[in-house]
């Protein structure tokens, strides 16, 4: 061909390509666009006879341009319930006030209500091909609790892609301020009875006697005669001797290291490790401990609780996700140890059966275990010398719990699902120590836990 | 469609057949439910476009066209782009690329034996082939009774840049699709790593790549004869017919590779290097592209 427009010919082709293509009509599409996506679930988690919360939660991420999305997420609790107080039950009725009484036999709880409103934000965003970053930012309120957070974390691509590393980390600064209005000092005796109240005059530093038979001195005044501080045994409940007018703050610093593998066409790899340290009033305000004679083994009082000022956290994770031809297995192992001397494992294995169509049936199991925490005690010898930290709470005991769940999940539209889950929990601990005294080995010294967990999710594309 | 990991390529790798070959997408750096996704969409786009524009389906699009009579059709926008878009080539060739021209093929069989036709069926047959001969005023088109138009060298290469562009919008991992030797690459493999192609050694045909190609992005085609020729006489006829004068293209490279910016130019780019004969490899580098000639 003689072409007079040789030079341009590649051009005009090129031109003539683009128009075609630029201006043909849209694409087939199995999908609308995928700019906005809503996942959200309603969980329902009940312990027998004990805590019942109701949640909402969403994740709602808008696509702001080629891997980078900005999504909030708010989460709204309902707490109800009883919880354990620390106190463990006796052959005789326990009274922490006037209208606070346990039966015999009986493990002594706290009934209450809470809400709690959390919300978060967060911002992925690429810096190249093979480099992402998430920024975030959290805070929650409950009404004795408050907690603000910021995160960042950074993945890199490597070795064509089959390898991901990635490193975070978080700070969360913490305020608790009891339902009291004050922070109860640790350790520090409860008024049982009512007993005489002896007033002290010591400005600073409150300061507690034990009068008799766990009787104490319920108010603190200053120096000049006012009273600033105390609790009133009239009032009933589980008043403590406490200093006046302090929220106490908490401050938590969190890192992490990871790394994913792609092992073979089947087989995702990944290892974590993470570095947690945990400052400032790690005491739970609520907790109590009881005081028990050294040869009877009977209740004689009870004292608030002491968690150290410091908590150094380490995880090690792995998991692994095996594609079988239709189905998918996730397996994962967690080694967890603290300063605390808690070490814990967990296993978690979860088989999604793919049932066609985009239904799929989601068994699982969980199984838990861990050491008790130095300074657990389920009760303290009345008289003896009391340690520098104590705690009877359950969660810091020696424990074990296993959890079996379903999931089964449907289509909902092209890009949707609509699941739900069911799962049972069983936690159990030493209920008889070999160290009860007296009556204590006619009791449950820890009663376990049992609980349903229902929950529904939804998700879809907008 | 059949969906396999490659585990010495590390890729994931959708075949199925369409448009009368084997085709192929090869997915790098994205988990399996995703690439399974877009490559059932890819699937469902070449078997649309393979749907509307074939031959050999009574009720395609260019079948109604070809079916005509000499009536007067109207045809949708995308048929009108395409059909703009020959008509273009046409006119950049100066005649010699023609979508008009596939009736030639009832006389030219080129199966490998020396059968080639006399003078005078080949005179008769082009009297109903030339674009100039149909009237093409967006959208309605006029073709004559007893001529037949066929979008060879541009609905293969097409569907490839359409199916493209799908993949560019559902995911960012580097695509491969290879529709019968019609190439698009999206983007480069994990790694920044380039895709490696073999091109076809047409003396060996189809066992093993006698030259490779790098590429990180773009289109890629061969136009070639590495399956299809007649032989007479020591001569090869390639399977490139000249419309003009109704015979194949004397002295044409056994195999022209070209790489472009869109499937659909490189094989336009082929197509007119090929139709180029003797001349192909001074045409490539007068049109500066990158290509590969074997001859």
């Amino acid at each position: 061909m003689q072409l007079d427009e040789r030079s341009s010919l590649r051009s005009a082709l090129a031109a003539a390509s683009c128009g075609l293509l630029g201006i043909s009509p849209a694409l087939a599409s199995a999908d609308t666009p995928d700019n906005f996506q809503v996942d959200s679930a309603l969980l329902y988690y009940a312990e027998k006879d004990r805590v019942k919360v109701a949640e909402f939660s969403g994740i709602f991420t808008q696509t702001l341009g080629e891997d980078e999305t900005i999504s909030l997420s708010p989460t709204i609790d309902s707490i109800t319930g009883a919880s354990p107080t620390g106190a463990t039950s006796t052959d005789k009725t326990q009274t922490f006030g006037t209208n606070d009484t346990t039966p015999a036999n009986t493990l002594p709880v706290k009934h209450f209500i809470d809400h709690r409103f959390a919300a978060s934000v967060s911002w992925q965003r690429p810096i190249d091909r093979l480099t992402k970053t998430v920024l975030g930012a959290e805070g929650s309120a409950e009404h004795d609790y408050t907690s603000l957070g910021i995160n960042a974390s950074i993945a890199r691509d490597f070795d064509n892609r089959l390898t991901t590393l990635g490193a975070g980390a978080s700070a969360d600064f913490d305020t608790v301020l009891p339902a009291s209005g004050i922070v109860p000092q640790g350790l520090a005796p409860l008024g049982v009875s009512t007993n005489t109240v002896t007033a002290f005059s010591t400005p600073a530093e409150p300061v507690f006697k034990q009068v008799n038979n766990g009787v104490v001195a319920h108010t603190v005044t200053s120096a000049s005669g006012t009273i600033i501080g105390g609790g009133s045994t009239s009032s009933g409940g589980l008043d403590s001797i406490y200093i006046p007018h302090q929220s106490r703050g908490k401050e938590v610093i969190d890192g992490h290291i990871g790394l994913t593998r792609v092992i073979n066409r089947r087989t995702l790899m990944q290892f974590n490790y993470g570095l947690g340290i945990s400052t400032g009033y790690l005491t739970d305000p609520y907790k109590i401990i009881s005081m028990i004679d050294g040869t009877s083994g009977e209740t004689v009082g009870y004292i608030t609780e002491q968690r150290p000022q410091n908590r150094l956290r380490q995880t090690l994770y792995w998991e692994t996700v095996v594609h079988l031809p239709e189905d998918v297995i996730h397996l994962s192992y967690r080694y967890f140890w603290d300063d605390w001397g808690i070490r814990s494992h967990t296993v978690d294995v979860h088989y999604d059966f793919e049932l066609g169509h985009g239904f799929y049936i989601e068994p699982q199991a969980r199984y838990y275990t861990q050491t008790a925490a130095d300074f657990y005690h389920h009760s303290l010898i009345d008289g003896a010398s009391l340690p520098d930290y104590a705690s009877a709470d359950y969660r810091l005991a020696q424990m074990t719990s296993y959890t079996y769940g379903v999931k089964l999940a449907m289509p909902l539209g092209q890009d949707g699902e609509l699941s739900a889950r069911a799962s049972y929990m069983k936690q159990t601990g030493i209920s008889h120590p070999a160290d009860a005294i007296g009556v204590q080995t006619t009791q449950d010294l820890y009663p376990g836990l049992r609980a349903m967990i229902f929950q529904i999710g939804i998700s879809f594309k907008l | 469609m059949n969906f396999e990991w490659i585990g010495t390529g590390a890729y994931w790798r959708g075949s199925f057949s369409a448009m009368g070959g084997p085709c192929e997408i090869l997915f790098d750096g994205i988990d399996e439910s995703l690439a399974r996704r877009v490559c059932n969409l890819a699937r469902a786009e070449a078997t649309r476009i393979e749907h509307k524009y074939s031959r050999y389906r009574d009720d395609s699009e260019l079948t109604r066209i070809n079916h005509s009579h000499g009536r007067a059709v109207t045809v949708d926008a995308e048929t009108a782009q395409l059909l703009d878009y020959a008509e273009r080539c046409y006119r950049l060739s100066q005649g010699k690329f023609d979508i008009s021209s596939g009736v030639l093929r009832r006389i030219w069989r080129f199966d490998g034996s020396d059968k080639i036709p006399d003078a005078a069926s080949i005179t008769t047959t082009l009297a109903h082939v030339g674009w100039d001969k149909l009237l093409w005023r967006n959208p309605v088109l006029i073709l004559p009774a007893d001529m037949e138009l066929d979008f060879g060298g541009i609905g293969k290469e097409y569907a490839v840049d359409r199916c493209a562009m799908l993949c560019r919008r559902e995911c960012d991992a580097g695509v491969l699709i290879n529709y019968g030797g019609d190439i698009y690459i999206s983007g480069p493999r994990r790694g920044d790593q380039p895709w490696i192609i073999a091109i076809d050694d047409p003396y060996a045909t189809g066992k093993h790549g006698t030259q490779t190609l790098t590429l990180h992005k773009g289109g890629v085609a061969t136009s070639g004869d590495a399956r299809r020729f007649l032989l007479r006489d020591g001569i090869r006829y390639s399977h490139i017919l000249d419309p003009l004068t109704g015979w194949p293209v004397r002295d044409a490279p056994r195999s022209v590779t070209v790489v472009a910016q869109s499937c659909l130019e490189a094989g336009m780019l082929a197509t007119f290097a090929m139709l180029q004969g003797a001349n192909a490899e001074n045409f490539l580098r007068e049109q500066n592209v990158p290509h590969k000639c074997i001859r």
